[in-house]
């Protein structure tokens, strides 16, 4: 059995690309042809409209912070972090050319995550399901090659 | 066509119920609406058991305390919405005459910390971490400081008010008033909000009775019209809670859709409410609805705060029960606590909490996966 065939995303239709080469993977979604939404995932409508005039679209891994948290404590299980806890950003992230606005976890010191802050996802292998395939997982990091715009 | 009018309301204490099941929670609630309508149990043509954690056929496994009378009591889910959901039911059953006498409650008992989320997320949410309810709320919060200027203090003094509202009220879970400071100095949850801004997912039951303006004279209370009765699932984007694609369109949030609705039924405008109850998981949210259900233009929550309109005693009080804040949350039944309050503010029996010359009140709600409700209550003197 190939690499491949035991990896799976964290949500079927939500990524593309060869996920036994992490390099390769990116966001993938549609964009609705009559309101213009941008939205995660494989679809037969959009989610906006209901329209079903929707076309697949892979989309940018860099965007600008919108808006950030940070979790002071751990999530509820089944969430398995540090331990201890390290205080982590959570953040509303718009993906550059008119990709969606996705949550995600900020890698990096949870201080120094402003809004405005240029970001770049990250794909890696986040748990294992229950079948123990192991799930491609994301995060973001600062995008020190780009600049900050609010 | 009726007139849906509420008769009779009834609440357990929201708090912490360890040694009563369940059952008996519903049914202690049920038992105070209809002594306060003053009527009998086999009056009760149809029921709605609202409820999200309990299991299935909560609402049938009620009839077993109350009486196998026969009459039809399915299970209404809507998340935090579920009552607002459940109410609906009820008042369009006898808005449209199948009913004369419909009763509505709500039930749930919640672990304390975080709610749990298996049932409200998708499992890659949940091993992702991205499933702390308050998170939400507070990125809301950081971009609304980032776009007005919002303060924490602002939103602590919102958090000051539930605590005092609170302290006046018999059924509230927390009843110890607390300063601005105290509530500054507890620790960060999720930046900016802290410890003590946030509501408590808690035990309760409530309960109310609606029933035909033509028969409500048959009954000991002054009986207080529904006005309007909205139950939405929001459009796109969900701003709130368990959503993770939040692509901005032109639409409006489903609470400023949901109190359109409701205000154009009834004719009113929120210059109109006299007192409303909120869905304060937060102390920020308060003030993000103050704008949302028009209470004042976009961008002014913190100034409507600062200038103590959402007081007791101020031109609008919101929360005058504590709000989730100070009640906590029993899902299924928050909406009907919310209903309760307003029902006793509208007939004058709100003891300490009274608003003055109350006439008109709101009550909304809003849940995970975008459920929101907006009732409008109008005294009928």
């Amino acid at each position: 059995m190939s690499a491949t065939l035991e990896r799976v995303g964290f949500k079927p239709g939500f990524l593309i690309g060869d996920l036994s080469n992490l390099e390769t993977v990116r966001f993938s979604g549609i964009r609705c042809g009559d309101c213009g939404t941008a939205l995660l995932g494989i679809r037969r409508r959009c989610e906006n409209c209901s329209s079903i005039d929707v076309a697949k679209e892979v989309f940018s891994c860099e965007g600008t912070i919108y808006t950030y948290t940070i979790q002071r404590y751990p999530p509820p299980t089944p969430f398995i972090g540090p331990q201890p806890w390290i205080p982590r950003a959570v953040a509303w992230i718009d993906l550059d050319k008119k990709g969606p606005r996705i949550l995600a976890p900020i890698e990096g010191p949870a201080d120094q995550v402003t809004i405005g802050l240029r970001v770049v996802a990250q794909f890696d292998i986040g748990w294992k399901d229950e079948r123990g395939r192991e799930v491609v997982a994301f995060s973001f990091l600062p995008n020190t090659s780009s600049r900050s715009r609010s | 066509m009726s007139r849906a009018v509420i008769v009779g309301v009834g609440m357990t204490p929201f708090g912490r119920h360890p040694d009563t099941h369940f059952t008996d929670l519903a049914a202690d609630a049920i038992e105070m609406a209809l002594a306060d309508a003053g009527m009998d149990f086999r009056e009760i043509q149809q029921a709605f058991c609202s409820k999200v954690y309990l299991p299935s056929a909560t609402g049938a496994r009620v009839m077993e305390r109350m009486g196998r009378t026969g009459i039809s009591c399915p299970d209404v889910e809507g998340a935090c919405g579920a009552a607002a959901a459940g109410l609906r039911l009820a008042v369009s059953m006898v808005e449209t005459g199948q009913y004369d006498v419909v009763l509505a409650f709500g039930v749930e008992k919640m672990p304390k910390g975080f709610m749990p989320p298996g049932q409200l997320y998708d499992e890659w949410q949940c091993m992702m971490g991205l499933t702390q309810n308050p998170q939400y709320w507070a990125l809301n919060a950081k971009r609304h400081m980032h776009e007005y200027g919002t303060t924490e203090e602002q939103i602590a003094k919102i958090a000051a008010k539930a605590k005092r509202n609170g302290a006046l009220n018999p059924n509230a879970l927390f009843r110890t008033p607390m300063s601005v400071e105290q509530i500054l100095a507890s620790p960060l949850v999720v930046d900016p909000l802290r410890l003590f801004m946030l509501c408590s997912p808690d035990d309760g039951a409530a309960a109310v009775i609606v029933c035909s303006d033509r028969i409500a004279h048959r009954y000991r209370q002054k009986p207080v019209e529904v006005a309007a009765c909205v139950h939405a699932v929001s459009q796109f984007p969900l701003l709130n809670a368990s959503s993770f694609c939040t692509t901005p369109t032109n639409n409006p949030t489903v609470y400023a859709m949901a109190a359109r609705k409701a205000y154009e039924h009834a004719g009113l405008g929120p210059e109109d409410i006299d007192v409303a109850e909120v869905q304060d998981n937060d102390a920020f949210s308060e003030l993000e609805y103050y704008e949302e259900l028009g209470f004042c233009p976009r961008g002014e929550g913190g100034r409507f705060i600062d200038d103590g309109l959402s007081e007791l005693g101020g031109a609008l009080p919101v929360n005058p029960s504590g709000g989730l804040q100070a009640r906590g949350e029993p899902l299924g039944a928050s909406h009907y606590g919310q209903l309760h309050e307003i029902v006793l503010q509208l007939r004058g029996q709100a003891g300490p909490r009274q608003v003055a010359n109350a006439k008109v009140g709101l009550a909304q709600v809003f849940g995970a996966w975008g459920h929101c409700g907006v009732t409008l209550l109008k005294s009928t003197l």
